[in-house]
């Protein structure tokens, strides 16, 4: 695995040179060693002969020994001797490489047997040569005959062993040649395995270096028809395509941060669009479901305005009043068609309405207030206390046999950086599943009681969370049956705003 | 339940893609491996090949000899004389003598006298040599003892001469058992026929001999048949020894020249004694070829196979053979004595036995 790890690690060109330079090495190899053999062989081949060649030099010399012997025995010529002794000097030479050992080899012996004949043919000539000079008849005609005796011997001697050696050197020659059609055959099998084998390394290691850029490509080409979610490239070498792809990994990470990023911004703008809208939607719908409840407020208010100033002419200051307070809630609405208002001014709606009440109902209700006043400028979302103070007459207080008491409590609750707006009745309390329903229940399209203001409770829910953005705005308590009920709303002070008041 | 799915199937492909790597690693080097062995068996291949072809050129490491003895003999073909030869070539192999049946091969066929003169010039260190009656033969074999190389004779000897040693059967013992089993063949022959074996028409005796026999020899081999005829006083007179001389000077005229006994002589002799193993199988074919089977019995020389089954069909009546291998051994043993010591005994006699049909059976066993 190391030395796949280094082969991965090298350039594409490093590679590909080095599968080229050892599949030739390889090939040039084989080549090589094949060569030497066949070489070795011819070089065989080529001597396989030369035995047969000095035998028949050695024949040559001994008839050439032969005849200048005799042309110096018919002639007496210096001329004749000085040929014999050159002739002779060659032939003994020429017997030094014979062998002169008795062994188990035909050839040798008869090698052998040639040199000792000459040696023994050779003196009889000398002899002959000697008698001639000694113009001794008779011995240079005896030893010339004995010479001649061995003469004829060694000829048909050397004949038969020419003859053993060529059948020999045929053998020989036969069993090369078959070798080399062999060799042949054996380089021809081997430099074709090679060859295949070559290519299909080559192909096997050039798809190796291009399989991550085929893979490359594929991915390529899914993220081009716009699919990011796609695999991560897996990079095993260090050489081009493996930077290229880690490159593109890279990239296509960055890709989709880019895009998640980009994603959740969208998401966050949507998201606070959406509560504008909403708010603005709600807004909408109270004021219209207030508009539907009153119908033409102005012409009501104007209306009341002008009973006020007819009790007035007939001094009933009761009515006056009365007529007066009744006027003021309707112009609050009418004039309140903004989305945020004072704390005051809410809180100032609410005596105008409970006034209302107690005229209307004889003074049934008792209410308390405990206002802190530097809070009275927080602003808040408009219609919000009314539709509360509402709720608590028409479900609390409404119908018991006590006196019904309402508390409205405005104070800082500096720890939590909140001013608490506690509004508080004794009237028959709400359940902790009514309780659960009202704050869960999102939809303020419920049906609108007959006696209500127009408003529900979710409504006022909702816009507060709308606006403050805070889920922990608006609270019910109830103690249990007959106990009461308290809603708290727990208004953010700006900063700013907390520093002034404090 | 997507994203898990989606996991596992990662996974998957993760482990193909491993073992799929695992295959691009394993296969190349694998394939070089197999490259570089094939290569090396190629050449591994063609080295054996070639060694193998060229197994005479290379494993000649012969041995060296100290001695060399030229063998010349009349027929080197003969199985008789390639029994002597085996028998002293095992011997000289035993004492660093290699034994040659000399000149055989050279030329268009020497005489033996050329023979040893080839082996004089070659310049020898002994020769065993098959004795003749032959003057010129004899010339050669002084000229190789005046050139100080010691000459056995084996088979038949050459009388008079100077060789070293003769090895052999004493011509006159050998004439001496041709005799007993001539008497046996007569006794069966006249057991079996005696009506025509009378006074009148006596049993004749063909002893077949050599043209160019040493002559000594010859008359003590017949001196020894006779005597043995002579011993049984009840033969004496039924029996008639004649001697036949066969030209076997020139090639293949021993057949001729024993064909002719059938066809030239108006009476065919009842039995034949033949010297040789050439002349008993000559003798042997020509009796089934002129139908004389069971008319003329052959007394036999040698136990080639041939002469074998012929006794066993009883065409031959008996063979007289010798130990060749034996006799072989005495002539290397011979020469290498007196090269080493410089005497040695005169004679080395052999054994010979006798093959007839009372023990051609166990014979056989013997040598199977």
């Amino acid at each position: 695995m190391k030395i796949r790890d280094k082969v991965n690690n090298l350039s594409i060109q490093k590679k590909l040179v080095g599968v080229y330079f050892l599949t030739t090495l390889l090939v040039l190899a084989v080549n090589l060693f094949m060569y030497i053999n066949i070489n070795v062989m011819m070089h065989r081949l080529d001597q396989i002969y030369t035995s047969n060649i000095n035998l028949n030099q050695l024949s040559d010399l001994l008839d050439q020994v032969q005849s200048d012997m005799n042309s110096y025995l018919n002639t007496k010529t210096t001329d004749s001797m000085d040929a014999y002794y050159k002739s002779y000097q060659e032939y003994s030479a020429h017997l030094e490489n014979l062998s002169d050992q008795v062994t188990g080899s035909e050839v040798q012996r008869m090698e052998r047997n040639i040199r000792n004949m000459s040696e023994e043919y050779l003196s009889y000539t000398e002899l002959a040569i000697e008698a001639k000079r000694g113009r001794n008849v008779e011995k240079y005609r005896y030893y010339n005959e004995e010479a001649a005796t061995i003469y004829a011997y060694l000829k048909s001697y050397i004949g038969s062993l020419n003859m053993s050696q060529f059948k020999y050197n045929t053998t020989n020659y036969t069993a090369l040649s078959k070798a080399l059609r062999y060799v042949e055959v054996v380089n021809m099998i081997v430099f074709i395995f090679v060859a295949f084998a070559n290519v299909f390394l080559v192909l096997m290691v050039i798809r190796d270096i291009t399989r991550p850029l085929t893979a490359l490509s594929q991915v390529a080409d899914e993220v081009a028809a716009g699919n990011l979610d796609v695999d991560m490239l897996e990079v095993s070498s260090k050489d081009e395509i493996g930077v290229v792809s880690n490159a593109f990994n890279q990239m296509i990470v960055s890709i989709r941060n880019y895009i998640s990023r980009l994603r959740t911004s969208m998401d966050n703008e949507r998201a606070l669009k959406e509560k504008e809208l909403k708010m603005e939607t709600h807004l909408k719908d109270a004021q219209l479901k207030y508009l539907q409840a009153q119908i033409n407020p102005h012409f009501l208010f104007n209306t009341l305005n002008a009973g006020a100033q007819l009790a007035m002419m007939e001094a009933a200051d009761k009515t006056y009043e009365y007529v007066q307070n009744v006027a003021q809630f309707f112009r609050y609405n009418i004039k309140k068609d903004h989305d945020t208002v004072s704390l005051k001014e809410e809180l100032e709606l609410i005596d105008t309405y409970i006034y209302i009440l107690n005229v209307r109902f004889s003074g049934e209700i008792q209410y308390e207030k405990d206002i802190d006043e530097k809070l009275t400028g927080l602003m808040i979302p408009s219609m919000i206390l009314q539709p509360v103070i509402e709720n608590s007459v028409n479900y609390g207080i409404r119908g018991i046999s006590w006196q019904g008491v309402i508390r409205v409590e405005l104070y800082e609750d500096t720890e939590a950086g909140v001013a608490r707006l506690v509004m508080e009745d004794n009237g028959i309390g709400i359940s902790k599943e009514t309780i659960e329903k009202i704050m869960s229940d999102q939809s303020f399209e419920n049906h609108l009681d007959e006696n209500s203001n127009g408003i529900g409770l979710q409504n006022v829910i909702s816009r507060l969370r709308l606006f403050y953005d805070r889920d922990d705005i608006f609270e019910i308590v109830s103690l249990g049956k007959n106990q009461g009920t308290r809603v708290i709303i727990s208004i953010p002070i700006p900063k700013e705003k907390e520093e002034s008041h404090v | 339940m997507i994203d898990c799915t989606y996991g596992k199937d990662t996974i998957v492909k993760t482990d193909s893609n491993n073992s799929k790597k695992k295959f691009y690693t394993v296969t190349p080097v694998l394939l070089l491996a197999l490259m570089i062995a094939i290569s090396f068996l190629g050449v591994y291949i063609f080295r054996v090949q070639y060694d193998k072809n060229n197994l005479q050129e290379e494993i000649e490491e012969y041995r060296k000899y100290d001695k060399y003895y030229a063998m010349i003999t009349s027929n080197d073909r003969a199985d008789f004389w390639q029994s002597i030869y085996n028998g002293a070539k095992a011997e000289g192999e035993n004492s660093d003598a290699f034994v040659e049946l000399f000149a055989g091969n050279i030329g268009t066929g020497y005489s033996m006298d050329q023979r040893l003169e080839i082996a004089i010039a070659s310049d020898v260190d002994g020769i065993i040599l098959e004795g003749e009656d032959d003057i010129v033969l004899k010339r050669s074999m002084e000229k190789a003892i005046e050139n100080g190389i010691p000459v056995v004779t084996v088979s038949q000897d050459i009388s008079d001469s100077d060789r070293i040693s003769y090895v052999g059967i004493s011509r006159y013992s050998l004439g001496q058992t041709y005799g007993r089993e001539t008497v046996k063949l007569v006794g069966h022959m006249l057991a079996e026929n005696e009506a025509l074996y009378n006074g009148n028409t006596p049993v004749s005796v063909l002893v077949l001999i050599g043209k160019e026999s040493d002559n000594t020899g010859q008359n003590l081999l017949l001196t020894g048949i006779k005597e043995e005829i002579a011993k049984n006083s009840s033969m004496v007179n039924r029996v008639t020894v004649s001697t036949y001389v066969v030209d076997d000077s020139g090639d293949f005229t021993a057949e001729e020249s024993i064909r002719d006994i059938f066809i030239g002589q108006k009476e065919v002799p009842d039995i034949l004694i033949c010297l040789n193993e050439i002349h008993t199988n000559c003798a042997y074919q020509a009796v089934i070829d002129y139908n004389r089977v069971g008319k003329t019995n052959i007394i036999g020389y040698y136990d080639s196979d041939t002469i074998l089954n012929a006794v066993q069909k009883e065409i031959i009546f008996s063979t007289i053979s010798m130990d060749t291998a034996q006799m072989g051994k005495y002539c290397v043993n011979a020469l290498n004595d007196y090269l080493d010591e410089g005497y040695v005994s005169d004679y080395y006699t052999v054994d010979t036995y006798v093959v007839g049909q009372d023990n051609i059976d166990e014979y056989l066993e013997g040598e199977e």
